[in-house]
């Protein structure tokens, strides 16, 4: 549903995109996620018809996001990272100018305002000015008045870097339920959030993409499971034998630390523990872990 | 289609904003001025100290078309002034806050949105200042006597294409740059070229331009008829309309929100 073709952007002298390749499809939750500076927000301007790419092509639902700008305006919602309205309406008038834009008659443009806004958790404020509304009340409505016309894709930039802890759970419950029936294409840096919703990830940095995968085929890719445990002293005896073993692909030794990577984790669970009994280590501690989304993010990241 | 729902939004903005009240009330109250001064000319003057003993000053009282047609070339300055401080900021502004990203991201054309900026502020204008115009009209009849309606209509009908020019030049800038001060501070200085610059460029372009337009209007108002400026008046003052219309079309199109 959103192809990216070698997409490239430049502001004068400065290249922001340098080449956004990608290819996403179906219903679920998308992370374009990417250190400040990345390009995150550009890529999402050039997506929504803000911006026009350098060179490259980019196609929403199969329309020309550059040539067919009306067509694809009726396929997504946007809502920005800092959510701007027109202060001097109310909710409900915002939510209803919107709706009438895509043609929406009276009764449907009522029936989904009443819903969304429910949905948003914003009915109560519909009569207040939006001037009046909280950051975290904006966000929401941003994301209510992009739903109105039921679109295929919803865009969000950065959606809950502004909002509280409740403000940020809310909203992700919402993503959560939203990304059942549609495409929610999300920008963060925040990790923790994309490893709570996305289904998918594309990670860019310095404007070129560096990986795009499912979240279960990242976890079946990087996210492999580690043990850690550290002795009261080092032993030069155990790491030579953990790195003659078979099953152990990587063995990490940082004073009395180890970090040991394995190529099956059940034989390592089952084995290691004897290893390290019968070399006289004696242990102070012992974990088995996996990577997190944080850690495939850095190394990523560290090894482009 | 989306250009009504856009001149929709903007007129719900003038009331909300009481710019539609604000607007008639200061053309009026800078239009008015004029005629109570000269009104109250000789009291002002009377009521002045330091004049020796016996000092006799003789003022004429105005005639009604005078006094009408000082009313409207003395707006000129502050109107123009007004006109540029309500509009500079209609894009600029939304583009700096952020609502035109909001804007665009939805079936909303350049055009659209444009258009409806241009004509709502085309019709605040014409309404001001033809409440200002009647107002003030009103209150000369009051005050001097009877004026010829129909000419004070004519001579407002002559003097609107100058404020549309004001109109039109401020969005035109306003469409180009994001800070609406710098905006606001580009369009005056372009008006005030445009009023004062052709007075020194010899006679045709005197009459080519704002200014001639403006003793055109003054002209109809006094005398009831056409001013030889009428035309050539009309012509570049209609075709820089027409020229800043499309030129801040254009570069809307080429900007990036």
């Amino acid at each position: 549903m959103i192809e990216c073709e070698s997409l490239t952007k430049k502001y004068g002298k400065t290249q922001v995109l340098q080449d956004i390749t990608f290819s996403i499809d179906g219903v679920g939750c998308i992370g374009f996620l990417g250190a400040n500076g990345a390009g995150k927000t550009t890529t999402i301007r050039i997506l929504t018809g803000l911006a026009e790419p350098t060179s490259g092509v980019v196609k929403i639902a199969g329309y020309d996001v550059v040539k067919e700008r009306n067509k694809v305006t009726r396929m997504i919602g946007y809502c920005p990272q800092i959510p701007s309205f027109y202060d001097f309406m109310t909710g409900e008038e915002w939510m209803h100018w919107a709706g009438s834009i895509y043609r929406l008659d009276k009764a449907t443009l009522r029936k989904r305002t009443e819903e969304l806004l429910h949905l948003c958790g914003i009915y109560d404020a519909k009569d207040r000015a939006i001037g009046a509304y909280s950051g975290g009340m904006k966000q929401r409505l941003a994301i209510a008045q992009a739903l109105i016309h039921e679109p295929k894709i919803i865009i969000l930039d950065e959606p809950v870097s502004a909002l509280d802890p409740m403000g940020r759970y809310d909203v992700l419950q919402l993503i959560d339920k939203l990304k059942k029936d549609m495409m929610v294409f999300m920008s963060t840096h925040i990790l923790d959030d994309i490893e709570r919703v996305a289904d998918h990830i594309v990670i860019i940095r310095k404007g070129t993409v560096l990986l795009s995968s499912s979240i279960d085929q990242l976890r079946k890719d990087h996210m492999k499971p580690i043990i850690e445990f550290t002795l009261e002293k080092s032993s030069n005896e155990l790491e030579s034998v953990l790195k003659n073993t078979s099953w152990v692909k990587e063995v990490i030794v940082e004073g009395a630390s180890y970090t040991l990577h394995a190529n099956d984790i059940e034989v390592a669970k089952k084995e290691l523990p004897q290893i390290i009994v019968a070399s006289g280590a004696i242990l102070s501690s012992y974990e088995v872990s996996a990577l997190t989304l944080e850690d495939v993010f850095l190394k990523v990241v560290n090894e482009s | 289609m989306n250009t009504l729902m856009m001149m929709k939004k903007e007129w719900k903005e003038l009331l909300s904003s009481y710019k539609i009240l604000f607007v008639p009330i200061v053309f009026t109250i800078l239009m008015m001025m004029q005629p109570i001064t000269m009104k109250m000319l000789p009291d002002i003057i009377e009521g002045a100290s330091g004049l020796p003993e016996g000092t006799v000053i003789e003022i004429p009282e105005p005639t009604p078309i005078e006094a009408m047609s000082a009313a409207v070339t003395k707006f000129s300055t502050l109107g123009i002034f007004v006109l540029i401080m309500i509009t500079m900021g209609t894009i600029a502004g939304e583009r700096s806050s952020g609502v035109a990203a909001m804007v665009f991201s939805k079936p909303i054309s350049r055009a659209n949105y444009y258009f409806a900026k241009v004509f709502t502020y085309f019709g605040l204008t014409i309404f001001g200042i033809l409440i200002a115009v009647f107002s003030t009209a009103y209150y000369v009849e009051v005050l001097f006597g009877e004026l010829d309606w129909l000419h004070v209509f004519l001579g407002t009908l002559l003097y609107i294409p100058t404020l549309l020019l004001v109109i039109i030049s401020t969005i035109c800038a306003s469409g180009v740059f994001r800070n609406s001060v710098t905006a606001g501070g580009v369009s005056l200085v372009f008006n005030f070229l445009m009023l004062n610059l052709p007075q020194l460029m010899g006679d045709f372009m005197e009459k080519a331009s704002p200014e001639g337009l403006t003793t055109a209007a003054t002209y109809m108002i006094e005398e009831g008829a056409w001013h030889e400026s009428v035309f050539p008046g009309l012509a570049v003052v209609g075709g820089l309309i027409i020229l800043f219309f499309f030129l801040g079309w254009y570069l809307l199109e080429k900007q990036e929100i």
